[in-house]
């Protein structure tokens, strides 16, 4: 190994396989002795223990914590304190409910949304590298990331419909709907994209959230597309509502 | 179910979750007790017993606390406890709230303060260094190095395919080791 600054996937992977013991014992013969002649190996070896340690810790930490809450070693407290936790509870309940209780076009938006999962990405994806780049930063939902890499890339080409997509996704996903909204209009203009159906039903979801009932009901009476039985189902219930 | 010393320390080293449980239900309520008797309250109990229990953790890892068979993972977790409560007793902060004596509380078998502080310090910088990577790094990782779930059922878990994931695992695991260079740029 010659630089501290990168490490490629499968250096990552082979230094994992040795820590993780999950390498067989030839490979393991040999790694070690790889480590014997490279400093640079070691030191990997050495600072792979200690992001394994961090990441060990916040896993013990949250399991106790769940074990505290599940231990039934609690103090004896009486039961008329519990009677009166009880009724106090009862009464914050429903003034929440009745204060907080979602109205007709959140609950039907709640019942159908779901986050496009973006596409596969492969380890070695070194075709449109940007562009798959963005995407594990979309999957890991670091959204401001893989806005500003597509945004870019869509600079060089305004009609990617794939990046319009994704980018509407992104706003979508950050309840940023009017960005959604424009983004998924700007596919639905090109009629041969593969996204066009997609793209459709998430603008009726964003129009749900931001109350265009109307132009649900547009989209309803002309679509073909696969989420044609939803859309309808939705424009149905919010005129029942009306 | 008994464990030996041996096996608590084992168990207590790879997180496992009976043997956890096991070390919680035998010595929580001596910690507790002993807490409480010196001015204590419930949470006070719980977050010193919760604190000991990482710092033997984090001293196994770095081979302060080894494996003697005559003492038990439970009673290291104990005298760190003591130690660490009467360090809390002695603190500006609680000394304002309490009127017990330190001096007047009976502590043997103490722990040595060096051993203590290396564990904190060490608790404290992974802590910082795990907290700058996002929630679904923070997720992932903890899955797959922790509860050591495959990366197909993680990928089920968490709705992606597990050739995306194990991307984005190296992608975590590299923030991580950027964040650990900055942090220690003599290393």
């Amino acid at each position: 190994m010659n630089s501290a600054e990168h490490l490629s996937p499968e250096e990552f992977a082979r230094i994992e396989a040795y820590v993780l013991r999950t390498m067989s014992a030839e490979s393991r013969d040999q790694f070690q002795a790889e480590m014997s002649r490279d400093s640079h190996l070691s030191a990997e070896v050495e600072l792979f223990q200690t992001l394994l340690l961090a990441s060990k810790k916040a896993g013990l930490e949250r399991q106790l914590n769940e074990l505290h809450s599940a231990s039934s070693d609690k103090p004896v407290i009486s039961m008329k304190f519990w009677i009166g936790i009880a009724a106090g509870l009862a009464l914050l309940i429903a003034a929440t409910f009745y204060l907080t209780r979602p109205g007709a076009e959140e609950q039907l938006f709640a019942a159908h949304v779901s986050v496009d999962p973006g596409l596969p990405v492969p380890m070695s994806a070194t075709i449109e590298y940007d562009f798959y780049d963005a995407m594990v930063d979309y999957k890991s939902e670091d959204y401001d990331a893989c806005l500003r890499k597509w945004n870019q890339l869509l600079q060089l080409d305004l009609t990617n419909d794939t990046l319009q997509y994704y980018i509407a996704s992104a706003h979508f996903n950050k309840k940023e709907y009017p960005a959604a909204i424009e983004g998924y209009q700007s596919v639905l203009r090109s009629s041969d994209s593969d996204f066009r159906d997609r793209a459709e039903w998430y603008l009726v979801l964003s129009y749900l959230t931001t109350g265009k009932h109307d132009a649900i009901a547009e989209i309803a009476d002309s679509t073909h597309s696969e989420y044609r039985e939803r859309i309808t189902q939705i424009r149905d219930q919010l005129k029942k509502q009306e | 179910m008994e464990y030996s010393a041996t096996e608590q320390y084992q168990g207590l080293q790879s997180g496992d979750t009976r043997v956890l449980d096991y070390l919680y239900r035998t010595n929580f309520k001596t910690v507790r007790k002993y807490v409480l008797a010196n001015k204590g309250s419930e949470d006070d109990a719980r977050d010193i017993f919760q604190e000991s229990l990482m710092a033997t953790w984090m001293n196994i890892h770095n081979g302060k606390y080894q494996l003697d068979p005559a003492s038990e993972p439970g009673a290291y977790v104990f005298r760190v406890a003591k130690y660490k409560w009467l360090d809390r007793l002695k603190s500006k902060h609680f000394s304002s709230r309490s009127s017990v004596s330190v001096d007047s509380l009976h502590v043997v078998d103490s722990i040595s303060s060096d051993e203590l502080h290396d564990a904190e310090q060490n608790l404290a910088y992974l802590s910082e260094l795990f907290g700058s990577l996002g929630d679904k790094c923070q997720h992932i990782l903890r899955l797959f190095y922790y509860d050591k779930m495959s990366m197909d059922d993680i990928g089920k878990q968490l709705g992606h395919d597990s050739e995306s994931l194990r991307t984005m695992k190296y992608r975590c695991m590299m923030s991580l080791r950027k964040k650990h260079l900055e942090l220690t740029p003599a290393q």
